[in-house]
């Protein structure tokens, strides 16, 4: 979600609550006997305010899950996740009293708090750039969780492609076979010495960069070593394939080199994929983990 | 026909059941949000389990309180509900909390004030609005102050000491000149000296011998039997937690003034009359005579000199060696002599020696004087502590500043708390500065009612 006009409403409610809090913390701050800290009523007023909000924000989950909940536009719980999840810090901060933690459940308890604070923000950020990138990087776009199945059907057609230009060679071998034996004696010397037609070798090497390049590139993940992941390296290696065929056989290793630049958007795409989604593998098991110890701490808390 | 792709070609690739299966990120995902909550779970188990109550912590205890880390319980006393607080009897199972003042509106709770949790901190070093949350604007249930009802703080909000305000005044009743005092011609009992401030004021815990103290010019074994007021006795008058050196020891005349001012009343009397109440005086100065002319019983011819009023109060030697002046008169019987030298004596005592630091009137009866009782103000702060031990790294004058100009008894030489200020601050060690919150010099606790606290915690025998 990018942070846009629309949520003005939502940046405003969150000023004027960070703002009445903060004016509420400075007496308090001062005034306080026994200092700031968690277990004053001021405090635990903090905690129960910020705890809310992070729970809101936590709700965020249970709303995209069940769609058709008629509780508010999923919209409206994702702004509401974002300023409310941000608004939670400055509040935890003056529940703890601007202190990291002295004890063990505390101190994890704020190294949680931040990694979600923090992985939340970068989340949020990249939402808005990396979104148009992937639409300028990557022309074709396929579904994230089928990209190894394309590439399995790459993988296919870049065979039945390779199996084909081995055929036509071959076939254009034993065409140039017959038709040399038709030729008197004389003719045969002359062509002795003139390559006009591929021979067995150039399939040989076709089917073999096929096997040792091609089919390991267009499964791999780890492309970078790899020529075919290079764009130019990749246009020179077919290239000089090229010039081993029949012209008329060009345009099938046109459509390797096609296959290999889909196979390079792919990865593209893959990558792109995991930077913009990859924080997520974070924030939401911090997120759990940090609601499960708060409410640990907050029953154990007002206990003691 | 050469290879084209488009968005249709594209979307048949695409199995149309994929969203019915987790790929690698999805399962990730939800592996991560179930193992590390649960993670969680088995630490907080695990500590439960273990009985590990320094998992729910809010921070580690102070250092005097350190060794009870693992016992919570000894101060989070269950209450009838879940909860466990610490209730004040708790602290006071150990520590005994004599109360501030009999006339508070309310007695605030000790860890409202006492705040534990904090670290190394001293749990002593409470903050000020725990004393500004009632002085700030003192309330009392009689609604008398004895004290300024608006403090709220050292650095601005603190009144001027009581002692240094404008209608204050030192009441000692000792005449004492610290301007003469303090000349090098002053006259010790070898000749001039030059006295400085740690011939008269040495802390209480001062080992090393007085230099102008009674042993300077009396054997040990003819030295007065000192009476008065113990020391144990002015010792309550002050802080009961001052700590050796805090305060200064007592002047007394045997200590600080008897080298030079001999209370030696005649030349034929070695012994100089003891610093003690006119009668016990009078009584030693009779006995001596009589024990004189009771051995010397030829004393009797000798003139007994009489003082010339005239003469200004010196030095008794001077005044013993006969001028020219003195009428003679010889005594008619030994009682008779002892009678008239003890007359004179006396007089040179009662209107000479000791007039010179002590205000007298006479007695109507019995014809001796009276002597104002000598105030000489131990503690000048009654309501603050001060540690002359704290602050050894200071010249004397650095804050008694004016003493060398002080000539008149009720001169005090107290520096004022803006001289305080100049290294005392609030903020303390955070701002380069001496601690100046309202712990570092006032206790809440009234110490001198202090009750002795019967400990309640056993240690297993190895």
């Amino acid at each position: 979600m990018i942070i846009d006009r629309s949520h003005r409403g939502w940046f405003i409610a969150s000023l004027i609550l960070l703002a009445v809090g903060g004016l509420l913390y400075v007496p308090y701050a001062f005034l306080s006997t026994a200092g700031v800290g968690g277990g004053s009523v001021p405090g635990i007023i903090y905690g129960s305010v910020g705890s809310a909000m992070m729970i809101f924000a936590g709700l965020l989950g249970a709303r995209k899950k069940y769609r058709t909940w008629r509780l508010g536009r999923a919209t409206w719980w994702m702004r509401g996740h974002l300023w409310l999840g941000f608004l939670s810090f400055p509040f935890i901060l003056f529940h703890a009293g601007f202190r990291l933690g002295n004890g063990p459940l505390t101190r994890v308890l704020m190294a949680l708090f931040l990694v979600v604070f923090i992985s939340g923000i970068v989340g949020a950020v990249l939402q808005h750039f990396m979104p148009k990138m992937m639409t300028e990087r990557v022309s074709m776009e396929t579904v994230f969780d089928q990209i190894d199945s394309v590439l399995d059907q790459l993988v296919t057609e870049a065979a039945q492609i390779i199996s084909d230009i081995a055929a036509a060679v071959e076939h254009q071998i034993e065409r140039e076979e017959a038709a040399e034996e038709l030729l008197p004696a004389s003719g045969r010397a002359r062509k002795a010495g003139v390559v006009t037609a591929p021979d067995e070798r150039v399939s040989g090497q076709i089917t073999s960069f096929f096997q040792s390049q091609m089919k390991p590139y267009l499964l791999s993940r780890h492309t970078r070593k790899y020529f075919l992941g290079n764009p130019i390296q990749a246009s020179t290696a077919i290239q000089q394939l090229k010039v081993l065929v029949p012209q008329s056989l060009w345009a099938k290793f046109d459509d390797l080199e096609n296959i290999c630049e889909e196979k390079r958007e792919l990865e593209r795409q893959r990558k792109l994929h995991k930077i913009l989604h990859g924080w997520l593998l974070i924030h939401i098991p911090a997120s759990y983990a940090l609601i499960f110890l708060g409410v640990v701490h907050a029953v154990l808390a007002l206990r003691y | 026909m050469p290879r084209v792709r488009t968005t249709k070609s594209l979307a048949k690739r695409i199995d149309l059941q994929y969203f019915t299966r987790r790929d690698a990120f999805r399962r990730w995902r939800l592996w991560l949000s179930l193992g590390i909550p649960v993670v969680a779970a088995g630490w907080i188990i695990y500590a439960t389990g273990s009985r590990n109550q320094n998992l729910y912590t809010k921070g580690p205890l102070s250092s005097a309180h350190a060794v009870l880390t693992t016992n919570c319980n000894l101060c989070h006393v269950r209450a009838a509900s879940y909860r466990a607080p610490v209730p004040d009897k708790a602290c006071l199972s150990c520590h005994d909390a004599p109360p501030h003042n009999p006339r508070q509106t309310f007695t605030p709770a000790c860890s409202s004030c006492h705040v534990e949790h904090m670290g190394k901190a001293r749990i002593g070093e409470t903050s000020d609005s725990a004393c500004t949350q009632c002085h700030s604007d003192l309330k009392t249930t009689d609604g008398q102050h004895s004290v300024d009802s608006r403090v709220s703080g050292f650095d601005k909000k603190h009144p001027e000491f009581a002692v240094l305000r404008a209608d204050r005044s030192d009441p000692g009743t000792i005449n004492l000149n610290h301007y003469l005092h303090l000349q090098p011609t002053v006259r010790g009992p070898r000749g001039a000296v030059q006295l400085v401030c740690e011939d008269c004021h040495r802390p209480t815990n001062a080992q090393d011998a007085w230099p102008y103290s009674v042993a300077v010019v009396q054997p040990a074994s003819q030295q007065p039997i000192v009476v008065g007021v113990a020391d144990s006795q002015q010792q309550k008058r002050r802080s009961v937690k001052a700590g050796a050196g805090a305060y200064m020891a007592s002047i007394r005349y045997v200590n600080q003034c008897a080298a030079c001012h001999v209370l030696q009343f005649d030349r034929i009397i070695p012994e100089p009359a003891p610093h003690d109440k006119p009668e016990i005086v009078h009584a030693f100065i009779v006995k001596q005579y009589t024990d004189y002319i009771a051995t010397h019983p030829d004393a009797r011819r000798l003139p007994v000199l009489a003082i010339d009023d005239g003469m200004p109060p010196g030095l008794t030697q001077s005044i013993l060696r006969p001028t020219g002046n003195e009428s003679v008169t010889l005594a008619s019987s030994p009682s008779d002599w002892v009678q008239q030298r003890t007359a004179e004596a006396e007089r040179l005592l009662w209107n000479k020696n000791c007039k010179i630091c002590h205000i007298s009137t006479e007695h109507p009866g019995s014809g001796l004087p009276e002597s104002v009782k000598a105030v000489i103000p131990g503690r000048w702060l009654p309501r603050a502590e001060f540690d002359h031990a704290a602050h050894l790294m200071l010249t004397c004058e650095a804050c008694h500043a004016s003493i060398r100009n002080s000539r008149k008894t009720s001169d005090t030489n107290l520096p004022s708390i803006g001289l305080c200020r100049q290294c005392h601050k609030q903020a303390g060690a955070s701002k380069l500065a001496a601690e100046g919150r309202c712990f570092e010099c006032h206790s809440y606790h009234d110490w001198r009612k202090e009750r002795r606290v019967n400990g309640i915690m056993d240690i297993t025998q190895p």
